[in-house]
């Protein structure tokens, strides 16, 4: 409720501070207030241009489609936006959603290749491994970051390497020469992406969806309401404070990577149902995306700011433009590309709202 | 002079102390460039959306592997993927497309094309 | 703010600024007030320096303990022996009673000593609760409690009688507000021992008025403070007692009352100082070298600033801390972008949109923050003379090293940089020969503006005066300075011509010869 109160004391204020402007600061504010932001603008400019086009893209269909992705990329943008907090980043964020996937598939599929005879398990063991197994990972990270006090950027791209070696032994493991897992058990698939609303033949929203509301539920509480999360803000904020004021900093570290490499687990257990085969490249740059979405979601790499509402919303404008831009038949080739520009810019534009003026 | 900013010793609102700056600490660059980069990003960026987008829509290609030609197929987005026409082979019987090479992952038709695809056919000796 | 009183003529400010502190230091004050704090013996050597030597501090429950010495004089290392950032060689402290080693600072706020920083350590993008309950958060099933958060802080800034709002973002607040939080999360610990580390750099006066006053309330409250400050008439107004070191050692421990301005100075020198400043030998010569116009900045409160300046003319900037003194130099320089105004140089308009236009202009530049901006810290002395003026050395495409060793040789000899040699480096160097250094630099870039910020800060006493000397000898040679300065009997001993800023406004020239601290002070809060 404050929130909203100080929301419209800002709007006021801004409206106060530029009536009371000469004409050319008038304009200058203007145009600041359009470039901080830009990034809005060009998306809502980019969903009627592409809406005009291609009317189908405001369809029933579109939305769930977005709907389904958006929750669908969650998880790991949740679980990167507490390293993003600290200043940091997780490059190793893919790859642990490929490990989670695998480890789970191996452990869910009929005619089993890399433990041969296994029958499916029960789906909570192959989920608890696969959270154990990225949780260890995240520990390292974690605990290299606190303690080594290295750029998460380098501790990630070796663990990136590490996860990436494993999965790929992994998957050569039994008599399955490292070919893609496919034919997932029928209940894991449907715990995961059976039905939850129906909006006809081809547009439901699956299972999952609803598993995604609860995780952002308990996101929100752990980042505003435990002592964890206004640690991890402090933490990111200045670590220096943090420390003299008898905050644990390593241990606060390393719990964010730890818990970010839970979410990336649950990446993957998502994941595996939705797409329904799983080999070395699922989860591949998967990182880049949650990295977009956070930092145009206000999760800045200032440190020790952002939202957990800023990251839905991060995630879902994304996932409304990438839609936008495959209804548009956009190649492939350049979107990568696009995505690349969209992160540069959204940090620019980031990094503008937080410069020193000179 | 006219009285005008009265708020002199104190720090701007929103202004970031050096010392708190996380990734930005360093940041050197004038406002001017910084807004000079944003809107050149977004120019590119609409540049290459125009440029990206193929008139034809969402291509489906797929590899016959000795087999008859089979014609690339172009979908919109979210369109429910069909079966093209059998290609055929001496010599060998068509089971089907598939993900891999290896034809571990069968193509389940019907579903909705979301992006680029290829597809390999799988031949038994007959 | 920052005034340092000169040895003569310094009375009056005293009064303009408060009384002196008027208890009774006898033998019932004494008692009434039992020594909380020892610490006996302190000794702590570093590799190649002994840092403090057999300092001893005793501090009185219910009074303020002040701690004097020049900047390197062991304050900041008892300090840290004390808070457990350093570990002391020998001595004890003892407090409360108890003999106490302290690990770190946390360790010791929780046992009721807590340190309010002269740069303020603080999670500015937090809320002013949250950082006064960082590390310690009211819980409620396992939920950080907002509520009691609030209820909490709001007991304590009514205790204290502090007006802020508990859910502000810390980084939206003035320092003196930030300053405040900061008290009161040592109050919240019930600290026993409170230290200040020169509390009032960033303050206006009213706001050391108000910090006086909570510090006064809490002394009746029985809190030993110990008051870390430069400024000699704070001191001598706040403080019980008088602690006074030099070199690491202790020198002497007084009641305020048996101190005066001319005592701690000797104490903390000495020696006497009698000429703090080089004779004014610079001739200001009839012709303008500088001309501002109209000058405003585009991004800093800077706003309608203009004036002329001569050659071989030393003109000082004065104003409180965030007047525009040094927004005002980097304006001038291009590091600030400008919004209106020309630039004349010898009455042709040039532009200085970047630091390099500047310098190729004739202007020089010497930053506020040494350290930060200033010195290459792991480069030899050669390659911090050079580094400005490389292009200078090109020979065949290649750097000349004879060239660079020459000159180099000259601004030693005539910066007068006490080095062992070229290739030393300068981090190993004291400041004021790292000042010199960096002087020296800008010099070989033959420059004809120097705009000097805050040259001498951070600067003993004696180095100081070759700084004075040398800025002198510059404009000797016909070269203008243009020199910000917090100090204002240094801006009275060495410059022409004084230009005093306030809010972002030119508040008034006065010409240095004749005029007084008063006037300066009264034009410093003319747009305040």
């Amino acid at each position: 409720m404050s929130e909203t109160k100080t929301k419209k004391n800002r709007i006021q204020l801004w409206f106060d501070a530029y009536n009371a402007m000469n004409e050319a600061d008038k304009k200058r504010a203007i145009a600041s207030l359009l470039l901080n932001n830009a990034m809005y603008i060009i998306i809502l400019i980019a969903v009627i241009f592409i809406g005009i086009k291609e009317p189908k893209y405001f369809s029933v269909n579109s939305f769930v489609n977005i709907i389904n992705l958006t929750a669908s990329k969650l998880p790991i943008a949740l679980g990167i936006a507490g390293c993003i907090v600290l200043t940091g980043t997780d490059i190793s964020a893919g790859r642990m959603v490929g490990l989670a996937a695998v480890i789970i598939a191996s452990m869910s599929i009929t005619n089993n290749r890399i433990f041969p005879g296994l029958e499916p398990l029960p789906i909570i063991v192959p989920l608890l491994a696969a959270m154990a197994a990225c949780a260890c990972i995240g520990f390292v990270n974690g605990f290299s970051v606190a303690k080594f006090k290295l750029h998460p950027f380098i501790v990630t791209l070796a663990t990136q390497l590490i996860t990436y070696g494993i999965i790929l032994i992994y998957l050569k493991l039994g008599t399955n020469n490292g070919q893609t897992l496919s034919g997932f058990d029928q209940t894991y698939r449907d715990i995961v992406n059976g039905t939850l609303i129906s909006f006809g033949p081809s547009a439901k929203i699956p299972m999952y969806v609803l598993y995604v509301i609860v995780l952002v539920v308990v996101m929100w509480v752990i980042w505003n309401k435990t002592t964890f999360g206004k640690n991890m803000f402090a933490v990111g904020s200045n670590e220096e404070a943090a420390t003299v004021s008898g905050v644990n900093v390593s241990r606060t570290i390393i719990a964010v990577f730890v818990l970010a490499a839970v979410m990336y687990a649950l990446t993957g257990f998502i994941d595996g149902a939705r797409i329904a085969s799983v080999n070395a490249n699922t989860g591949l740059n998967y990182e880049c995306d949650a990295i977009a979405a956070c930092v145009i979601g206000g999760v800045s790499f200032v440190g020790g700011t952002g939202r957990i509402s800023g990251i839905v919303i991060g995630v879902l404008l994304l996932q409304i433009i990438f839609t936008g831009l495959n209804y548009i038949a956009v190649d492939q080739n350049y979107l990568y590309i696009i995505k690349g520009i969209i992160i540069l810019v959204a940090c620019a534009i980031d990094m503008r709202k937080y410069l020193t003026k000179k | 002079m006219p009285e005008q900013n009265s708020s002199s010793s104190k720090t701007k609102p929103g202004q970031l102390p050096q010392n708190d700056g996380g990734l930005y600490k360093h940041l050197n660059i004038s406002v001017k460039m910084i807004s000079t980069i944003i809107i050149v990003g977004l120019i590119a960026l609409a540049a290459l959306v125009v440029l990206g987008s193929q008139s034809e829509g969402i291509p489906v290609r797929y590899d016959s592997r000795g087999g008859s030609d089979v014609e690339i197929q172009h979908y919109e987005f979210l369109e429910p993927l069909t079966k093209p026409e059998d290609p055929t082979r001496e010599g060998y019987h068509f089971e089907g497309w598939a993900y891999d090479e290896a034809c571990l992952a069968p193509v389940e038709f019907g579903g909705q094309v979301e992006q680029e695809l290829e597809f390999y056919a799988c031949w038994q000796e007959k | 703010m920052n005034q340092e009183t000169q040895t003569t003529g310094g009375s009056n400010l005293g009064a303009a600024v408060g009384m002196k502190n008027t208890t009774v230091h006898d033998e019932i004050w004494q008692k009434a007030h039992p020594v909380i704090l020892e610490m006996k013996e302190i000794n702590k050597a570093f590799p190649g320096v002994k840092a403090l030597d057999g300092v001893s501090l005793n501090v009185r429950a219910g009074s303020v303990h002040a701690l004097m010495g020049e900047n390197g004089a062991g304050k900041s290392t008892l300090m840290k022996c004390l808070f457990g950032v350093y570990n002391k060689d020998t001595g004890t402290i003892v407090f409360d009673g108890k003999e106490v080693n302290f690990s770190n600072s946390k360790e010791a706020l929780e046992n009721g000593v807590a340190m309010v920083h002269q740069e303020l350590n603080q999670a500015l993008k937090r809320n002013v609760m949250d950082n006064i309950w960082l590390g310690r958060y009211p819980t409620r099933f396992g939920m950080v409690s907002e509520a009691k958060m609030l209820k909490d802080t709001k007991a304590v800034f009514d205790n204290l009688e502090i007006d802020v709002n508990p859910k502000t973002i810390m980084s939206t607040m003035p320092v003196a507000q930030r300053q405040m939080v900061e008290i009161a999360k040592a109050v919240s610990f019930n600290s026993k021992v409170i230290v200040f580390d020169e509390p009032t750099s960033s303050l206006t006066e009213e706001e050391v008025e108000h910090l006086f006053k909570i510090i006064n309330m809490l002394r009746d409250r029985g809190v030993a403070i110990i008051y870390i400050s430069h400024k000699m008439d704070e001191i001598l107004r706040i403080s019980d007692e008088i602690t006074v070191m030099r070199d690491g050692q202790w020198v002497a421990t007084e009641f305020v009352e048996n101190m005066d301005m001319n005592k701690i100075i000797k104490l903390m020198v000495g020696r006497e100082l009698t000429n703090r400043f080089p004779p004014k030998t610079n001739q200001v010569e009839d012709e303008i070298s500088l001309e501002v116009e109209h000058l405003s900045g585009m991004y800093s409160k800077l706003h309608d600033v203009s004036f002329k300046a001569h050659k071989g003319e030393i003109i000082g900037v004065a104003g409180l801390d965030g007047a525009g003194r040094t927004e005002l130099l980097e304006t001038i320089f291009g590091v600030a972008t400008r919004k209106e105004g020309t630039l004349k140089l010898h009455g042709h308009e040039i532009q200085n949109k970047t630091p390099r236009h500047a310098v190729k202009n004739g202007f020089a530049l010497l930053t506020e923050e040494r350290r930060a901006t200033g010195i290459f810290g792991i480069l030899d002395i050669n390659a911090n003379t050079t580094i400005s003026n490389l292009p200078k050395y090109v020979k065949y495409g290649l750097l000349s090293d004879k060239k660079m060793k020459e000159d180099t040789d000259w601004s030693i000899q005539a910066m007068r940089i006490k080095t062992p040699s070229q290739t030393t480096k300068i981090s190993t160097l004291s400041g004021g020969n790292q000042q010199k250094v960096i002087l020296g630099r800008w010099l070989l870039t033959t420059p004809e503006i120097l705009l000097l910020d805050e040259p001498t800060r951070g600067i003993d006493v004696g180095a100081k005066y070759e700084i004075y000397e040398l800025i002198s000898n510059l404009a000797s040679q016909g070269k203008t300075v243009l020199m910000v300065s917090s100090e204002m009997p240094e801006l009275l001993g060495v410059c022409n011509r004084i230009l005093v800023m306030s809010g972002g406004r030119l508040a008034g020239e006065v010409d240095a010869d004749n005029t007084d601290q008063e006037e300066i002070m009264t034009l410093a809060a003319k747009y305040v």
